[in-house]
């Protein structure tokens, strides 16, 4: 006899099971019609490229091991931007809410800055900073940083007001109300910006690398691109999907994991 | 002997657009050990005057007298999620930095005392509403203050876990001897609860009459079936609504 918690455990796992199976259909599906329009004509493969050709290829720069340094420049620009942004950001944030004053006094220009496209800034960033890696790093924290700060700030702001009350009437200092209240009670806001800030940084790491570089995912797609090579524009983009999803995953984990560790606090 | 005097006090707040007189010469003291009501129309500063016991805000003229500690405690709980009971109960000792061996013995002792010891590793999320105001007022009381201010505390509540919260309640304020003002717009409640009740008036808010209330040495369900807590009720009632 099985027990009613082994019953609904199988009814998971196939209910799991079915959607990781209609997923992955979905997938063949949809790369199996692109390779037959290839193959009948119906689509160019000279600009669409077809899988088998994107599959070969990137074979080809795995064996004769031209990939790993292209991903290895690109993942660590980004995670250096994510890093060196994100925490920036979130320390800029705790400032802010310390001080209204400051905060009213930057406000204008920190919604300026905000609203403004930063791509647009990327030139300026790498001629300050230096072409290279150091010009991309900056142009990757450029694209995150202020909206970091902002929503950050803006999810301390939204605290209970009574709970800051509530330990004020045990005499609680601003520090104590900070790191006791607002920062705990918004972790989970804050992983929530970081796991954002990832697309971003991968949005300022291939722009940067579009701008001035000789190696990472973003040189092989502009240099693809350049040389009506869609196979490797194609290779590019699919390297860096699978790259920012690992570092998606890593952050959710990492989450998962600081959650768990604060609840048995 | 008087732990808490209110002498001619006035505050009014400034808006963008106007001043609002919310308290207007305002007197009146509690003894050590009363518990007293403050009851009256919404918007009638009640709250302003636990904030100014608890020296959150300062008044614009008059004096306020506290001899003693203050434990807050609201309509909400306010327990932190992240935190276990007992961190919870014991974060106003932190923030004091009073975590002694004294302090924290006397909280294994109420939470031993009103039934939470088994939950002391649990999570709020895991308790019941009742269970969790009852985590808050230990929470209030682990500090040792002299003077409990409840603002509204049972407000949130369904009617069931009210009347059994209010009895809880009542007897661990009674059992810790504490001096307790409770605001709250719940006739039955506050008779229920109080020795004495102050009626304040519409805004600027003044006090317009005072009730003592007296019943032999009974819990607050028992008072709610006696003859007089109709009477009682009859006549804050009264108060609250001429004009």
């Amino acid at each position: 006899m099985m027990s009613d918690y082994e019953i609904i455990k199988k009814q998971y796992r196939k209910r799991k099971f079915f959607l990781i199976l209609s997923q992955f259909l979905l997938l063949v599906f949809v790369l199996g019609i692109w390779e037959l329009f290839a193959e009948l004509k119906i689509i160019d493969d000279f600009i669409f490229s077809r899988p088998t050709a994107i599959v070969e290829l990137l074979i080809r720069y795995i064996k004769r091991n031209e990939l790993f340094n292209h991903v290895w420049i690109s993942v660590v620009e980004t995670v250096l931007g994510l890093v060196i942004g994100s925490i920036g950001g979130i320390i800029v944030a705790s400032l802010l809410w310390y001080s209204k004053t400051v905060t009213k006094i930057l406000e204008p220009f920190l919604n300026v800055l905000h609203a403004l496209p930063k791509t647009a800034l990327a030139p300026i960033m790498i001629i300050w900073a230096g072409a290279g890696m150091k010009g991309i790093i900056v142009v990757a924290i450029s694209i995150l940083f202020v909206i970091t700060v902002l929503s950050t700030y803006n999810h301390f702001m939204n605290v209970d007001e009574e709970k800051i009350k509530m330990m004020k009437s045990f005499g609680a200092t601003k520090t104590q109300i900070f790191t006791k209240l607002i920062f705990p009670s918004n972790l989970g806001n804050i992983a929530s910006v970081i796991k954002i800030n990832i697309g971003m940084s991968w949005i300022g790491v291939i722009v940067g690398e579009f701008i001035v570089s000789r190696e990472g995912i973003g040189f092989l797609i502009m240099y693809g691109g350049q040389v009506f090579r869609l196979d490797l524009v194609m290779m590019g983009v699919l390297v860096l999907a699978f790259c920012a999803y690992v570092m998606y995953y890593i952050v959710e984990k990492l989450e998962k994991w600081i959650i768990k560790k604060r609840g048995e606090m | 002997m008087k732990i808490l005097e209110f002498k001619n006090v006035h505050k009014h707040f400034y808006t963008k657009e106007s001043k609002l007189d919310v308290l207007n010469d305002l007197s009146f003291s509690i003894n050590e050990g009363e518990i007293v009501a403050i009851t009256g129309p919404s918007g009638s500063g009640k709250s302003t005057i636990l904030n100014l016991i608890a020296k959150l805000i300062l008044p614009s003229s008059g004096e306020v007298i506290v001899n003693g500690n203050i434990g807050y405690m609201f309509q909400k709980d306010h327990l932190f999620e992240w935190k276990n009971i007992y961190n919870n109960v014991i974060l106003g000792l932190e923030i004091k930095g009073k975590t002694d061996e004294e302090s924290l013995n006397a909280v294994d002792r109420m939470l031993e005392a009103y039934d939470l010891w088994d939950f002391r590793l649990a999570h709020p999320n895991e308790l019941s509403g009742g269970m969790r105001q009852r985590v808050a007022l230990i929470r209030t009381l682990a500090v040792n203050p002299d003077i409990l201010l409840l603002d509204e505390p049972f407000a949130s509540l369904d009617y069931q876990t009210k009347l059994i919260v209010i009895e809880d309640i009542y007897k661990i304020i009674k059992k810790e001897k504490k001096t307790t003002i409770i605001v709250s717009h719940d006739i039955s409640e506050v008779i229920s609860l109080a020795d004495r009740i102050l009626v304040l008036t519409k805004r600027p808010a003044e006090i317009k009459e005072e009730f003592k209330i007296e019943f032999d040495d009974l819990t607050p369900l028992k008072k709610r079936q006696e003859h007089k807590f109709q009477k009682y009720f009859e006549e804050v009632w009264r108060a609250l609504n001429d004009e």
